[in-house]
């Protein structure tokens, strides 16, 4: 356990050299390569320490590195991610450190963000000549502040996302900037670029762009895009960063939170049709999508190749309907848990007869993963109402099946509108136990069991809020969420550990939305 | 003009019953060479709601705004869709965001959106009743 502490307690210091503090606090200095830190920790080790407590402290010196690879690989290097350390309590962790914590690029960001909400309001009206080839300068942006959280749970608004700092009003879930340009090179020839900045894990100008792509118009019903484009699986996923263009904080995270690919890259092909008084438009994508599960030691990176899929929409008066599947197979996935992997197959060789096949079961590589959904939307002055029911099913084990869904009713006065949210999470199946590990790998198991908890999900919510339409493009919302979340079901959160009874949160948010 | 005259006059006798209603009546307008005479409420929503940018004939449609603040544009899309400006515009947003369609170009006046129609027969555009000058074509009325 002394060795586990030690290599758990290993700083960043710079690009090329760690840190680690000794027993005796003496500071040793050791190349990044993992073998030499593995070598260090272990010379430093105390005689009569069994074979599975030397895995375990393998395990953790590997699992720095491979954190540590990847950082040089994207050629960023955060000074000290609060996440990495299990001791340290978020309450501590200042929000405004945590918004700069990667660069101080972030605090510059969000005083540009302040003077751009300023001038939004000096901004004229603008006309633009009558061109086909023209371009439109647009954005939006959300300045929100939440409350939530309740140790050992982080708040977060999608599973990709870092947390929140505990009971504490804090920028960090929502708050984003948006900007956009179109551009029609002809009547048939358009373009889009879409950035957002907002707080990522990771922070790179790629994850930032959220849509680029050129579209081509044959004929006035059919599009063909191609390009980096936001992923069509439900409702709101393809504006759910556009706070100003629903009714809510936030897309309910107990629907929009499992959906860890902000968007794709590939190309697609929508056909809209005028069907008796209303309209279908059915679309065919297919690409690729980077995302990720962030938990506290950096998270999962995930990736799916190939993913297609389609959706159904038909919108009709005040109604609209969608139905939407999508299939995606899991790549470039053992990376991540390749540590634990070596582990477990070390100690299937050792003496373990389940390691074995659950080395290969945590490998998420070529698995399948399947989305289903179906929604329906009313909005007819005074009542606006809105529900989605999900099915996201994975041959994945770690990732059980999961189904989501969440009911909306609004009811609106002039530019008041008052609103309830009823939502749910549920994996199916009851929780995964491993529990044939002989004594000497229990730390080894529970690693692995830990590994299974982390991303199970089994939570329902209800919520109230206000939306007040301030201006035509200015919005303030005040939303409070009550989510019973039950034990070992906390994975729509960033869990410092995982709950092993029942618990109940509030949020508080508060949002001012603006478009420009 | 001449078919557009009794409407008028139906209008006027409309508004006249409306007893406090808060706007004059607009009128939907555009070029004198293009071929529609009519447009339905259903098509006119598509239309400014971003559904389908063509006339009822299938050419291609530009359709025109008031700015935002605008007294017109609020009673138009009142009486159109029910829903306030901001409602409209979270609309838009979606679409717009998504890189789906782009709402109609805001143009500052009527006399500004008289002038586009002028020199352009895809351009619609909506203008009050007591706006309206010969030299472009009423096909609806919104009151």
């Amino acid at each position: 356990m002394l060795i586990e502490k030690l290599s758990r307690t290993v700083v960043i210091q710079k690009q090329n050299s760690l840190i680690t503090k000794g027993v005796a606090g003496n500071a040793i200095q050791v190349n990044l390569r993992a073998d030499v830190v593995i070598f260090d920790v272990l010379s430093i080790g105390i005689s009569g320490v069994n074979p599975a407590q030397k895995l375990v402290s393998v395990f953790q010196a590997d699992k720095c590195r491979a954190r540590c690879r990847q950082k040089e690989m994207t050629g960023r290097f955060r000074s000290i991610p609060p996440r990495f350390y299990e001791g340290t309590s978020v309450n501590r962790i200042n929000p405004l450190l945590n918004m700069g914590r990667s660069s101080s690029g972030r605090i510059a960001a969000l005083s540009v963000f302040i003077a751009l909400l300023m001038a939004l309001f000096a901004l004229p009206s603008k006309a633009a000549p009558l061109d086909p080839s023209s371009y439109r300068f647009s954005g939006f942006g959300t300045l929100s502040l939440t409350r939530s959280g309740e140790h050992p749970f982080q708040f977060r608004s999608n599973n990709s996302r870092p947390g929140t700092a505990v009971n504490s009003w804090s920028p960090q879930a929502d708050t984003l900037l948006g900007f956009q340009l179109n551009t029609s090179f002809s009547d048939r020839l358009i373009g889009m670029l879409q950035l957002v900045l907002r707080d990522r894990t990771k922070q790179t100008l790629n994850d930032s762009v959220e849509w680029a792509f050129v579209g081509y118009k044959p004929t006035p019903e059919l599009v063909i895009r191609g390009g980096r484009m936001g992923l069509d699986l439900f409702m709101l996923s393809e504006y759910r960063n556009v706070g100003f263009a629903y009714l809510w904080s936030r897309p309910p995270v107990e629907f929009y939170g499992s959906v860890a690919f902000p968007h794709y890259d590939g190309a697609d092909l929508t056909h809209s049709l005028p069907i008796g008084e209303g309209f279908l438009r059915s679309k065919l994508f297919i690409g690729t999508a980077k995302g990720g599960f962030s938990s506290r030691d950096g998270g999962i990176d995930l990736e799916v190749e190939p993913v297609f899929g389609g959706s159904l929409a038909f919108e009709q008066g005040p109604w609209q309907t969608r139905i939407s599947l999508a299939r995606a197979r899991f790549g470039a996935f053992r990376s991540n848990v390749a540590p634990l992997q070596n582990a477990l197959l070390a100690a299937a060789s050792l003496g373990w007869g389940e390691a074995g096949s659950l080395a290969e079961a945590i490998d998420a590589t070529d698995k399948p993963i399947n989305y289903y959904a179906l929604g329906l939307a009313y909005d007819s002055h005074p009542w606006i109402a809105q529900a989605e029911l999900n099915l996201i099913d994975s041959g994945f084990e770690v990732f059980r099946p999961l189904t989501g869904g969440y009911i909306s009713i609004g009811y609106r006065t002039a530019d008041l509108t008052f609103y309830g949210i009823g939502a749910m999470a549920k994996n199916q199946g009851d929780r995964k136990r491993i529990d044939s590990a002989p004594p000497p790998f229990i730390p080894l198991q529970n690693e692995v069991q830990a590994f299974y908890d982390l991303p199970r999900t089994q939570q329902k919510s209800l919520s109230l809020g206000t939306r007040w339409d301030i201006r035509h493009n200015l919005a303030l919302k005040a939303q409070w969420d009550h989510t019973w979340v039950e034990a070992f079901g906390g994975g729509l959160w960033l869990q410092e550990q995982t709950n092993t009874d029942d618990r109940e949160i509030d949020t508080f948010s508060i949002n001012l939305e603006f478009l420009f | 003009m001449t078919c557009a005259l009794p409407r008028l006059l139906i209008s006027l006798l409309l508004l006249a019953s409306v007893a406090g209603a808060s706007g004059e009546e607009i009128a939907i307008v555009v070029n004198l060479d293009n071929p529609v005479d009519s447009i339905s409420q259903r098509q006119l929503i598509n239309l400014y709601m971003g559904r389908h940018q063509e006339f009822p004939n299938g050419r291609q449609a530009i359709p025109l705004d008031h700015a935002p603040d605008s007294a017109i544009r609020r009673l138009f899309y009142k009486a159109l869709t029910g829903k306030t400006v901001a409602q409209v515009n979270a609309y838009w947003a979606r679409l717009l965001f998504s890189g789906r369609a782009s709402p109609p170009q805001t143009v500052d006046s009527s006399q500004k959106i008289l002038e586009i129609i002028n020199h352009d027969p895809k351009a619609i555009g909506y203008i009050y009743s007591s706006q309206i000058v010969s030299s472009v074509k009423v096909i609806a009325r919104v009151e």
